[in-house]
């Protein structure tokens, strides 16, 4: 009979990089229950977005909800808004765009790893994954001007034309990353301590992900295949040669992979791209007010984002409601928490990659 | 295990990957977004910067209400760079309102002077000051288009009851 | 491109909204999004939003009109059982009266309360 002691894994930690706390009741160092408290970034953006700014500005504003996903939220608005505008947009404005939400694709799914690999205890592969990320960190500030905050996609099209000299310096790049990617999932795939910590953690059967309705590459690396970008028709990605990538297994190991293959295929349709870009303008004219009310899926790179719009014919809208994937994950983690040991709390937190400003906003 | 001793030694002698700033210099790249600036003898006043501001970093005051004449005050510390008043502008191509590719410096001891970045932020000197009177002009710019406005429905009810006297 | 969803709405009320999910809803064909309310002044509106598993473009809402600040809005935790976290956000944020919620998770105790109300004032 061992004692409970109650352990919290705080909003201040030296291993989580994100504002939520978790209360442990533990008894002889494994979990028994989970107390959840999300909401210490709250900033009121809905509230924002309804009172204080016109239907031109919100791209501006819904983009800094996030840092990492910042181009899926103004792009689902966008998508949102020509709909209730009436808005057809032409085939360059959407290989385009979808040209840098891939590229925003890796960068993000580099880091979630280079932090899986840095809690685990394997501090010299975090280094290496970042440094091998500042490739594609340097094509995006070429393309659109800021590494972090990109403000690419505005309603009517994209802001900033794309010329031969960009698109030969964006090539050279992809090609050396391409590299360098094949040697760090040989790293992730074949050593033998980073899979002692890694394989047979924090396992979820298929059976409960469909019960919680898990979204993201946590759904994937559990065999579930579901994908906003296959099941909802906002941006021609079959034509540039996208794939839906699954694995089995459903533990921390299976949701790094996952992701290595989601950045191959991206490599992968990001040349293609660059290769078949069509002629014509880069933004089409914008007039009239919205009105009536619109539901947007799109796939940000830790799952699947939900917008709903309302518009009554003035400049200001009537109801902005965003549902971000990390939300949808949170009861899935509750569940996993009960069984598992108190030292593994790290590694499974983080290999949900977790995005605390997008949930709380 | 020999591997190890070669990547070891590659790395003795290689460069390292990090630019030593401040103490050498960090370029900015070729289509960076950087300080708007202004010329003041293209502009046609239209308000169009103003209103698409998405944090309202211009605001432009009616400093003689007789001549409508308008003045252009920027806070290069509220922007976000975005760059949204410069596709706005109709005289952008020609000059009036354009966006460098260098960066403001950050505010420290001074504030930055250039006679291209409006009214309000040529007349500061004490960065402490900044925000305090920013917010002093945001309520005197709004008070003086209500005046402007007011002024111009006066004039044109006071020309509307002279033509009518007129015809009688 | 721009998007085309094909939505089905499913009339419904606050008293048998949960007998008709259950019988409609499958783990394995049917995918759970969220819960959503929008305020129209002195009532509210609220669906309930799934999409479908291997299909393309198709939702689904159960929309249940003319619901009252004070009405008490039955829980599905008991069908889908992620939905608790959705529908304590709607608790804190209109200030509705939802079954087995706890307040005060994401907006802190001295703050204003229900901002997303328009119809009477906060305070």
């Amino acid at each position: 009979m061992g004692n409970k002691i109650i352990v919290p894994f705080g909003s201040q930690h030296v291993a989580l990089p994100e504002p939520v706390s978790f209360l442990f009741e533990t008894q002889n160092e494994v979990i028994t229950d989970v107390t959840v408290n999300i909401g210490y970034v709250h900033r009121g953006i809905e509230k924002a977005a309804i009172t204080r700014f016109e239907y031109t500005q919100l791209p501006y504003l819904v983009a800094r909800v996030c840092g990492l996903c910042s181009i899926t939220h103004a792009g689902a608005y966008t998508h949102g808004i020509e709909k209730l505008l009436g808005i057809e947009t032409n085939k360059k404005i959407d290989y385009l765009r979808m040209l840098v939400v891939e590229l925003d694709r890796i960068h993000s799914h580099m880091l979630a790893n280079g932090h899986v690999a840095e809690v685990v205890g394997y501090e010299n592969l975090f280094m290496q994954t970042f440094r091998y990320r500042e490739d594609v960190m340097d094509i995006l500030e070429r393309i659109t001007g800021n590494r972090v905050q990109y403000d690419y996609q505005i309603i009517g099209g994209v802001a900033r034309d794309f010329d031969k000299e960009t698109e030969d310096f964006a090539r050279e790049k992809l090609l050396t990353l391409k590299a360098n990617t094949e040697k760090l999932i040989e790293f992730f795939e074949n050593d033998y301590t980073f899979a002692l910590k890694t394989k047979g953690v924090g396992t979820i059967s298929k059976e409960m992900a469909e019960k919680f309705n898990a979204a993201g590459p946590i759904a994937r690396a559990s065999g579930l295949e579901t994908d906003a970008r296959a099941e909802y028709d906002y941006l021609p990605f079959e034509e540039v040669g996208y794939k839906l990538q699954t694995r089995t297994e459903g533990d921390v190991w299976a949701r790094n992979m996952v992701r290595f293959d989601e950045i191959m295929n991206s490599i992968e349709m990001c040349l293609n791209i660059l290769d078949g870009i069509p002629e014509g303008e880069h933004r089409v004219k914008v007039k009239g007010r919205p009105d009536g009310e619109t539901f947007v899926r799109v796939e940000a790179p830790r799952g699947e984002c939900f917008y709903y719009l309302k518009g009554n014919k003035t400049k200001v809208l009537e109801r902005v409601r965003i549902r971000v994937p990390t939300y949808a994950n949170i009861p899935v983690l509750k569940e996993l928490f009960v069984g598992e040991k108190y030292s593994d709390a790290q590694a499974i937190v983080l290999s949900f990659d977790p995005c605390m400003s997008c949930t709380a906003r | 295990m020999i591997q190890m001793f070669i990547e070891s030694l590659k790395n003795l002698v290689s460069k390292p990957e990090t630019i030593k700033y401040p103490f050498a210099p960090s370029p900015e790249p070729k289509g960076y977004r950087g300080t708007i600036l202004y010329n003041e003898e293209l502009c046609i006043f239209c308000d169009k910067c103003e209103n698409i501001c998405p944090p309202g970093a211009i605001k432009f005051e009616v400093v003689d209400i007789e001549s409508g004449k308008k003045q252009y005050n920027y806070n290069p510390y509220l922007c976000i760079y975005c760059g949204a008043c410069v596709d706005a502008c109709p005289k952008a191509e020609e000059g009036c309102l354009t966006q460098a590719e260098v960066r403001t410096p950050v505010m420290g001891e001074s504030v930055i002077k250039d006679p291209k970045l409006g009214y309000f932020i040529n007349e500061i000197d004490n960065p402490k000051e900044v925000e305090k009177k920013w917010r002093e002009l945001e309520i005197r710019a709004a008070k003086s288009r209500e005046e402007l406005a007011e002024y111009k429905k006066a004039k044109r009810a006071a020309a509307k009851a002279a033509k009518a006297k007129a015809s009688e | 491109m721009t998007i085309n969803p094909e939505i089905t709405f499913f009339e419904a009320t606050i008293d048998n909204v949960v007998d008709l999910i259950k019988a409609w809803y499958d783990e394995k064909k049917y995918h759970y999004v969220t819960v959503n309310a929008t305020d129209n002044g002195g009532n509210v509106t609220i669906d309930w939003i799934f999409s479908k598993y291997y299909d393309k473009n198709k939702l689904v809402v159960f929309r249940a009109e003319n619901v009252a600040y004070d009405a008490k809005i039955p829980s599905i935790v008991s069908v889908v059982p992620s939905a608790w976290i959705a529908e304590w956000e709607l608790a804190d944020l209109f200030g509705l009266d939802v079954e087995n919620a706890a307040k005060g998770v994401f907006i802190e105790p001295d703050a204003p309360q229900a901002p997303l109300r328009k119809g009477e004032a906060n305070g």
